[in-house]
């Protein structure tokens, strides 16, 4: 009974895990090609590569300036990451706690947010950039990034808020709590896994940013991974070889906090604080 | 639900909405209001630097705008086809990693992984595998169709093209949210209804799927209004052709922004864009909304 | 144990984000000193410049003068999105750097209309520029650009290819292309490289094959809206367009310009209809190519086959930059074609770099180089005239030429569709 149940687990992973092969298979294309010479892509894409060519990388990381961009980004993105986090589960608590017309009103508000392309308020946010003396600043960066971000978090965080039982919060009420109390230490620990999605969507969305670093920020010094992953890349021309490699070293950061979330996302708290 | 939380702390909540209103409204809604609607209402050359107050026409004009119109059409038949597409699959992979499987961190990674890479790399390993991979293939297995195949010769094959490729970058990031939605679901819940013998399908229907409503809302709207913005693929993947047949609205809007800089004309057409996805939007989440439970 | 790993993982990123924020402001490395220092002993002058293949070359000619002298930091900012889209951004919030990249002819017409940037007919290069090409960087009589480098549009080939395949002759008129195709063809080499699917490239070819048959008033007249792209002569252009539909390969819409270089460079085609960026890649897919160079021939007279060779990038100079002197300082260096060490040689040396707009002894050995050379010396080039319509007109040539190629538009709905397409622009 037991060995059958092994196999079926087994036989359902092996399933799992080719059809998820399957399914990255052209991103497996890329870095494979990363370990070729420019002339090598150019000609036999598809083949393996013949040797373990890594001048790739270090010529990318070191025409991108690698070290430094990768600090800027970095510090962008975790501050970025926490601003939007912060005020999107405050305005999201907020929302779902207040009722009928206004609780929907700012809902909506919020919301619709996330319809507007970036091409749209460029102009006028490149304009208001220069007024408030954002331009090339970092701070301008986290701010405009967090202020688009909150569309999304509180759309995701009043979604999620729903699943906590009102019963809790009132008992803690009840028993003397201060709201602020009942928000952080009983309602946040129990959208754990939303806050860890969204950290790694946000971290995801700074991270690979492009339009809006390239627009405020112009200092060599202060500028992001991706702004000068896409140096390599020209309107008549692309030097593939030094974009596939600077690609997968900015992918690396993401990747491992995405699996390092896994474990955030699914440790099941949730089921556990009803009873 | 007790009122007795909300009479209690009102000012609380409504204190708590400040800070998302004011990094939202100075990044999101002041640029729109007080840049992108006034805008549209001139007829404007960002370049040629001439300004003058011209009403409604840009708006009367955009109608007869074939170009923009063909974009409509395909950016809603894109909409379509890649938000149901995803959508089906992110839930069935999240379902199916929900389950008792090993390695579910990494599977799960694979199907995030295409979410990471950016437009340009997506387009260009996919224009490898569409116009070599594939014919490759295609001589293989001897299936004539699949190797003499062209799949950027004609606009229908084009649109299939992008919407393939859409579908399989959205997949991931759908598939994310269906995961954490499913963890929201009580096990003592699940372990009730297949107590009384709910199991399969109409478990999944019947409980999983309406506990899950709030996750679909989110995944439906995103989905939507990502599809809407639908920008990055249709660039780098076709550039719009052959012949603007698969220029999206955002594409059409872009070309008219900083190609002719026709910056007054682009930002009618942007409100007209956020007037439509705002109408459908609306409706989904009524629909959705009124479907979520609150525990 | 997990929890402590991750906790220490996000600690160890905010420390290393904390520690950027300290970072971020005084870089270790030799790049952009102080800004907005108080005390700032050198005068930063910043060109933004457009990501191109050349790029790294602008920092190499920057490099080397600010190891000249110590008095300014002339700072190159490559724009790696869209640059349009930067231009607009700046020009909307007044925020102009002090050297930019810009379009020739219709933007640096706009620019100087709207007082943006400044009059440069009293700097050095002024007089060194070859004649042909003075319009592209001019308005109202002045120079208000450097033009920075040249770009060649025409036929590449492949010299040991054409070898191979008995030509002996570079064809001059529209019949003799046809019998070089034809050659080609019976030794199984695919003539031409399609790169159909990137728009861009069949705008130039149209505006190289338009070139040829528009009278001289005719971009005034479309400037103007009451031209058009049909003329008597269109069915030169269009008949040189089928002869490229014919001579192709098979599916030649799925290549896109990446893919139709690659295989100009690698042998699998005789032929491209491009420019000398093309070649920027070839080197690293084959370094022995052999490439020569011809003006595009799509009419019934010799003397019309001209190279079409314009001002691919200019220079402008902000006027209301804070350091104008030491502006106009760096773009003497810039334009200094007697430093034989200096930007030039950084930028414009190499195989498939643009050359410069005035003379200049270059090491570039290749056999293209030398048939352009032979172009310009005798004459024998016309502009870009796509340049000097509408801002715009790429977009809507482009695709319409898509459509001929796809087969979805026949000759009069393209020629239709550019019309239109180029009269909305001038509203």
């Amino acid at each position: 009974m037991i060995k059958n149940q092994k196999t079926f687990t087994f036989i359902k992973t092996a399933l799992c895990f080719l059809f998820g092969l399957l399914f990255i298979l052209p991103v497996l294309l890329i870095v494979m090609n990363a370990l070729k010479p420019n002339g090598e892509i150019l000609t036999s894409f598809i083949s393996f590569p013949s040797s373990l060519y890594l001048d790739n990388f270090a010529q990318a990381m070191e025409t991108m300036n690698f070290g430094v961009v990768f600090k800027n980004t970095v510090f962008v993105t975790v501050c970025t990451v926490f601003l939007s986090g912060t005020v999107s589960f405050f305005g999201a608590y907020g929302i779902s706690h207040l009722k009928g017309k206004a609780s929907d009103r700012f809902y909506i508000l919020f919301v619709l947010g996330q319809i507007i392309p970036f091409h749209t308020v460029m102009i006028p946010i490149s304009i208001m950039a220069t007024k408030l003396n954002l331009n090339n600043t970092h701070l301008g960066l986290i701010l405009f990034n967090s202020g688009f971000f909150t569309a999304f978090g509180i759309m995701t965080y009043v979604g999620f808020l729903k699943t906590v039982p009102r019963e809790l919060e009132e008992a803690a009420a009840i028993d003397g709590a201060a709201p602020f109390r009942i928000m952080m230490q009983i309602v946040f620990p129990l959208v754990k896994s939303t806050s860890v999605t969204l950290g790694i969507l946000f971290f995801l969305w700074t991270w690979n940013d492009l339009l809006l670093p390239n627009i405020l920020i112009s200092d060599g010094s202060l500028r992001t991974i991706t702004v000068n992953l896409y140096m390599f890349k020209s309107a008549t021309n692309a030097q593939w070889n030094l974009l596939i490699a600077g690609l997968v070293v900015s992918m690396v950061p993401i990747i491992v906090i995405y699996i390092a979330g896994q474990k955030y996302i699914t440790s099941g708290l949730t089921a556990g604080a009803i009873k | 639900m007790s009122d007795f939380l909300y009479r209690k702390n009102k000012k609380f909540y409504l204190a708590l909405l400040l800070p998302a209103l004011v990094l939202y409204g100075g990044a999101l809604v002041c640029p729109l209001l007080f840049g992108t609607l006034p805008y549209s209402f001139l007829n404007w050359n960002l370049m040629k630097g001439k300004r003058s107050f011209t009403g409604l026409t840009n708006y009367i004009r955009l109608f007869s705008d074939e170009k923009f119109i063909h974009a409509v059409c395909f950016t809603i038949l894109l909409a379509v086809i890649s938000i149901l597409f995803s959508n089906l699959l992110a839930f069935a992979v999240a379902f199916m990693l929900d389950q008792n499987v090993r390695a579910k961190g990494v599977i799960r990674s694979f199907f995030f992984i295409p979410n990471i890479i950016s437009g340009v790399m997506v387009a260009f390993v996919w224009s490898f595998i569409f116009t070599n991979a594939i014919p490759n293939i295609g001589q293989l297995l001897h299936i004539d169709a699949l190797s003499n195949i062209s799949w950027f010769g004609n606009p229908r094959m084009s649109m299939t093209a992008v919407v393939i490729v859409t579908a399989w970058q959205s997949t991931g990031f759908l598939m994310m949210l269906y995961v954490a939605g499913l963890q929201t679901i009580p096990k003592d819940v699940i372990e009730a209804a297949m107590l009384d013998g709910c199991v399969g399908l109409s478990k999944i229907l019947k409980i999983q799927l309406p506990l899950l409503m709030p996750t679909v809302t989110i995944n439906l709207f995103v989905s939507i209004a990502g599809a809407f913005k639908s920008f990055d693929i249709p660039l780098s993947l076709t550039g719009g052709g052959p012949a603007n047949s698969t220029q999206t609205i955002a594409l059409n809007i872009y070309t008219d922004a900083f190609g002719a800089y026709k910056t007054g004309y682009a930002s009618a057409k942007s409100m007209l864009l956020f007037l439509i996805v705002a109408a459908i939007a609306f409706f989904q989440l009524r629909i959705t909304r009124k479907r979520e439970v609150q525990m | 144990m997990r929890k402590k790993v991750i906790s220490v993982l996000l600690a160890g990123l905010l420390a290393i984000g904390l520690t950027g924020c300290q970072g971020s402001g005084e870089p270790k490395k030799e790049g952009p000193a102080q800004q907005s220092d108080s005390s700032g002993d050198k005068v930063p002058v910043k060109l933004v410049v457009w990501s191109s293949g050349a790029a790294e070359n602008f920092q190499k000619g920057a490099d080397v003068f600010n190891s000249r002298q110590d008095e300014i930091d002339f700072q190159v900012e490559m724009q790696t999105g869209d640059y349009n889209q930067y231009l607009g951004a700046k020009v909307a919030s007044d925020d102009l750097p002090d050297l930019f990249f810009l379009n020739p002819y219709s933007q640096v017409q706009q620019f100087a209309e709207n007082d943006r940037i400044l009059d440069l007919s009293d700097q050095a290069f002024s007089s060194k520029i070859y004649d042909s090409v003075k319009d592209a960087y001019s308005y109202d009589g002045k120079s208000y650009a450097y033009p920075m480098c040249l770009e060649m549009l025409g036929i590449y080939y492949n010299v040991d290819l054409f070898e191979e395949a008995g030509i002996t002759q570079i064809p001059k008129t529209f019949a003799q292309m046809e019998e070089v195709c034809a050659k080609l063809k019976e030794k199984n080499i695919t003539p031409f490289a399609a790169t159909y699917k990137d728009g861009w490239t069949l705008n130039h070819l149209f505006s190289c094959l338009i070139g040829n048959t528009a009278d001289d008033t005719w971009v005034q007249d479309m400037n103007a809206g009451t031209g058009s792209f049909k003329n008597e002569r269109s069915n030169e252009v269009f008949r040189f367009l089928d002869l490229m539909k014919d001579n192709s390969g098979a599916n030649y819409m799925d290549a896109d310009s990446t893919a139709g270089f690659n295989a100009f460079a690698s042998g699998e085609a005789a032929m491209i209809a491009s420019g000398e960026f093309s070649l920027l890649n070839a080197e690293s897919v084959n370094p022995d190519l052999n490439v020569g160079l011809f003006a595009i021939p799509n009419t019934d007279d010799e003397a019309d086959a001209k190279l079409d060779v314009d001002v691919g990038i200019c220079i402008a100079v902000n006027k209301k930059s804070s350091h104008l002197q030491e502006t106009l300082k760096v773009l003497d260096y810039i334009s200094d074609n007697t430093d034989k060490e200096g930007w030039m040689h950084c930028t414009a040396d190499t195989m498939g770099a643009a050359p410069a707009a005035m003379e200049f002894e270059t090491q570039v050995a290749a056999q293209y180089y030398k048939d352009y050379t032979a172009y310009m010396e005798s004459g024998n080039s016309k502009p870009w005239i796509y340049l000097q319509l509408p801002s715009g007109i790429a977009d809507v040539v482009g695709p319409a030429v898509q459509g001929y190629f796809a087969g979805s538009s026949d000759m009069e709905q393209t020629l239709q569709s550019m019309d239109t397409g180029c009269k909305e622009l001038l509203e």
